[in-house]
């Protein structure tokens, strides 16, 4: 068995289509491109795939990954310019990755997740939002209402932000690639957006959408179910080496190591 | 890819399922509007799930977007919250593909595949900002409304909605039909002078230009063209080539689980047998078959275009498809490889193979469903289903040795002659069938499991086209009662407890009845139900009786002429207009027959019962 992983872009329309969806999207994408991907054993045998983690309808991202097993070995190279000749547009495969035999999957070692947050059209919490934020980012601890299985905790959000910045979107450069280019038909160069790397995963998982929640609600400001708009630029696992513990996107090609 | 949509992210991310409105799917086509002369608008009146398991769309669409002048895009009925909050905010409906206003169309076509739809028809209408009326589509500002399916051969309850329908299969006549809108534009013609030179072409029926007229009775008295150059009669247009017949194979698949979510290959058109109540079964004469080594081809395009994880043999009757055998080793052998399933529907329980049934389908999982139709051997004689009460527990009995233990059959209740015993039949031989099972698989192979067998019955209704389209129909209290009787009388039963039994709604049933065979004053009716918010009328939860009894007396139409009425011989129907191959004197003959000795007739392939429709000269009538 020979497994890959591969991360792929989700942009425009294909946004709105749920996390199910898109798993039977792949699997049709694999059949179209012929490629040999292994199956499960029994009844019903099901392509083994696996997304890192799930994106919320309405997201976009440059940043997704998906664990594949296949039954023959094939070459990155022609795996990806294969699924990409058959792929709908606003999914494209943007590298892959052979995995040690032994490697676990990608849900599993998700550890942060490098996003952008902005704010749809008329649907800013406040004018000077920017200002505002940064101060409350300030702060020495974040707290939050979080829902867990037992109900609810209260967590400090402050350790799980990473790194952020609140910029203009035309000045946004990838955490762990320098030459990453923000660009949304939906979002003017100009306007202010709020990048920052969060811890994800299943242990202390931070969804994006809550600094901002949070940070309304400490504001008094009425904030729209709908208002954020959110792109993911990369997906993380966490690492350590001579230099320290670092995030790095789930496939090395991708970018280089954040220490933190 | 299409970037732009009609609506805002704040409404997708508020309505359910998003997926229905943003087009983008694999296979959906994209034009430069420029570039084309026509845009053609093609929908299914109801919700994208069900709209995008439609075979004949994704054969119109996938052959007008071939045509280099044409651009055919899709729009569905949108869900009752879309529909809410299209109307709060006046946006306009807008097509899948460029997602712009449907009323920019050129056309506007309709797929009439069940009457309940017809309100939805209006929905899309209304929404469009399209008059619902055609008398009030004058000029050019409104796309030409043209409606074709099953229900177009009477379409005449919806007449006053629809510029043109067109009678029979898509793939023959559009292309001239398209012709002569582009010469006529521009040309500078009115729409009126468009649709005077359309309704010379054969199988289009423009319904503005026939007058009909009623007796003191409330019948029909005639049907008549308002003038000399409109054909009397509109003849259904059909495929005489199948092979060479446009089929597509990258036809568009959806992101979300459509109803039917998987590859179709249409293996033939039409059917032989000819059960009297089946419309069906005589509209799409003669059988047309496509050639094994034809469907071979196309469905490896399909299966390496789609991805799809299984592929649906379909017709009307499968197992009367004569190289089936062929075809399936092909299947199995390809498709195993490449882990896709096989489906069959519509098989006979007279002819289908277990040894194929067994080689395609997970034993396990799946159940076998027949239709039997009729309880007692002298009913389904004289509906003339071919199928004997030995060939009901033969089959059953195959199935149960081959591994299944579960069995669906199919009934209908209120059939024309339909006493107490042929109800009670139908518990009776449910009874036999899992007898049957009790004594072929020994109590050690069981494993633990039991036979089920599900009877579901729904309430017939005589449609336009078949040899009962004379009889009366029941009311909705006569077909509980009926229901309540099959219920009692499987209750009786020693196996009562391996049977589970399901019905139908009635009332739906009644206001299906009234459409089937209604005329063109009904269209009134529809148009008041609409106004006063019935939508859906196909979906139970939307479905609202009282309204629409509200609004037929409003209208001063009585909904019971139209059903519990047995029609005269010689009574002129208000679909005699439409000319379907099959005559009125062949329907009547079988409907003497059933009435009568109600003995079966032979199907096409053992004699030729002269229905008409070998004035085709085409398919099964020239073997």
């Amino acid at each position: 068995m020979i497994k890959i992983r591969l991360k792929f872009d989700k942009k425009g329309p294909i946004r709105f289509i749920g996390h199910l969806d898109l798993m039977r999207y792949f699997q049709k994408v694999n059949r179209r491109a012929s490629i040999p991907v292994a199956y499960s054993e029994g009844y019903s045998p099901h392509q083994i795939l696996s997304f890192a983690e799930p994106l919320s309808v309405g997201a976009t991202s440059d940043g997704e990954y998906l664990d594949m097993q296949l039954s023959e070995d094939m070459d990155t190279a022609v795996l990806c310019e294969k699924l990409n000749s058959v792929m709908n547009e606003g999914v494209r495969i943007l590298g892959a990755e052979k995995l040690p035999e032994r490697s676990e999957k990608a849900m599993t070692i998700v550890d942060a997740a490098e996003w952008i947050l902005s704010f749809r059209e008329g649907l800013a919490p406040s004018e000077d939002w920017p200002v505002k934020l940064e101060s409350y980012l300030e702060r020495e601890s974040l707290p939050a209402l979080k829902k867990t299985k037992r109900g609810e905790t209260t967590i400090d959000m402050k350790p799980l932000i990473y790194r952020y910045e609140i910029i203009r979107a035309a000045d946004i450069k990838g955490y762990a690639d320098e030459n990453y280019r923000y660009t949304d038909p939906q979002v003017s160069p100009d306007e202010y957006v709020f990048h920052l790397l969060v811890s994800s995963g299943s242990s202390d998982h931070l969804k994006p959408s809550m600094v901002i929640e949070n940070f309304a609600q400490d504001q008094g400001l009425r904030l729209s179910s709908v208002a954020i708009r959110l792109h993911r630029i990369e997906t993380y696992l966490r690492g350590e080496d001579d230099k320290g513990t670092y995030e790095r996107p789930l496939i090395e090609s991708a970018g280089s190591r954040i220490y933190i | 890819m299409n970037d732009k949509l009609a609506l805002s992210d704040e409404i997708l991310l508020s309505c359910e399922k998003p997926e229905r409105y943003i087009g983008n799917e694999v296979g959906s086509v994209t034009k430069d509007k420029d570039s084309v002369k026509l845009r053609f608008a093609f929908c299914f009146p109801d919700v994208y799930e069900i709209g995008m398991s439609h075979l004949g769309i994704q054969i119109l669409y996938g052959m007008f977007n071939s045509m280099d002048d044409v651009w055919c895009e899709r729009v569905y009925s949108p869900w009752t919250d879309m529909d809410k909050i299209m109307r709060e905010r006046n946006i306009p409906l807008f097509t899948l593909e460029s997602q712009e206003p449907v009323k920019d169309f050129d056309f506007l076509g309709f797929t009439l595949q069940y009457e309940l739809c017809y309100t939805n028809i209006l929905q899309v209408l209304d929404l469009s900002g399209i008059p619902l009326l055609s008398a009030d589509r004058k000029d050019w500002n409104s796309p030409i409304v043209i409606g074709g399916g099953p229900c177009a051969t009477n379409p005449e309850p919806i007449a006053d909605f629809f510029d043109i329908f067109y009678i029979g299969e898509g793939e023959v006549r559009y292309r001239e039909l398209f012709d002569l809108y582009e010469s006529c534009r521009e040309d500078g013609c009115s729409r009126e002078e468009f649709l005077k030179k359309a309704a010379c072409i054969e199988g289009i029926y423009v319904p503005s230009l026939y007058a009909v007229s009623y007796n003191d009775d409330d019948t029909v008295a005639s049907i008549n063209p308002l003038s000399d150059d409109i054909p009397a009669r509109v003849r259904r247009q059909v495929v005489t080539d199948m092979d060479s017949s446009y089929y597509p194979t990258a036809p568009v698949v959806p992101f979300i689980k459509a109803t039917q979510d998987r590859a179709v290959l249409e293996v033939m058109r039409g059917c032989i047998r000819g059960c009297r109540f089946c419309q069906a079964g005589q509209l799409y004469r003669p059988k047309r078959v496509k050639s094994a080594k034809v469907l071979i081809e196309q469905a490896r395009e399909i299966l390496k275009n789609t991805g799809y994880e299984e592929i649906s043999l379909a017709s009307l009757s499968t197992s009367d498809y004569d190289e089936l055998p062929q075809l399936l080793d092909f299947l199995i052998n390809e498709c195993g490889k490449e882990k896709v399933n096989i489906s069959l529907p519509s098989l006979r329980i007279d002819n289908f193979s277990l040894d194929v049934m067994s080689k395609v389908q997970d034993i396990k999982k799946s159940s076998l469903t027949f239709a039997a139709e009729g309880g007692t051997q002298r009913l389904r004689d004289v509906i003339n289903k071919g199928v004997t009460k030995e060939d009901i527990l033969t089959g059953s009995r195959e199935a149960f040795k081959g591994g299944w233990n579960k069995v669906k059959f199919y009934f209908m209740l209120g059939h024309p002659t339909e006493t107490d015993e042929d109800i009670a039949g139908i518990g009776e031989i449910c009874n036999e069938v899992a007898a049957e099972y009790f004594d072929t698989v020994p109590k050690e192979k069981r494993n633990g499991q039991s036979v089920e067998i599900t009877a579901s019955t729904s309430f017939f209704v005589p449609k336009p086209f078949t040899p009962f389209q004379w009889a009366r129909m029941c009311r909705p209290e006569e077909f509980l009662e009926k229901a309540a009787k099959t219920k009692a009388g499987i209750r009786s039963q020693i196996n009562q407890k391996r049977i589970h039994y399901n019905w139908h709604e009635a009332d739906a049933s009644m206001l299906e009845g009234v459409f089937a065979r209604g005329d063109r004053r009904l269209s009134k009716v529809i148009l008041t139900a609409y106004r006063k918010g019935c939508i859906y009328d196909a979906w139970g939860e939307y479905f609202k009786i009282d309204l629409w009894k509200e609004c037929f007396k409003e209208c001063g139409i009585d909904p019971e002429f139209y059903t519990v009425r047995e029609r005269a011989d010689d009574e002129v129907f208000p679909w005699d207009v439409i000319d379907i191959g099959v005559t009125k004197e062949y329907l009547l003959r079988e409907w003497h027959i059933a009435l009568g000795e109600g003995h079966i007739s032979p199907n096409c392939a053992q004699q030729c019962m002269g229905c008409g429709a070998r004035s085709y000269g085409c398919g099964i009538c020239m073997k």
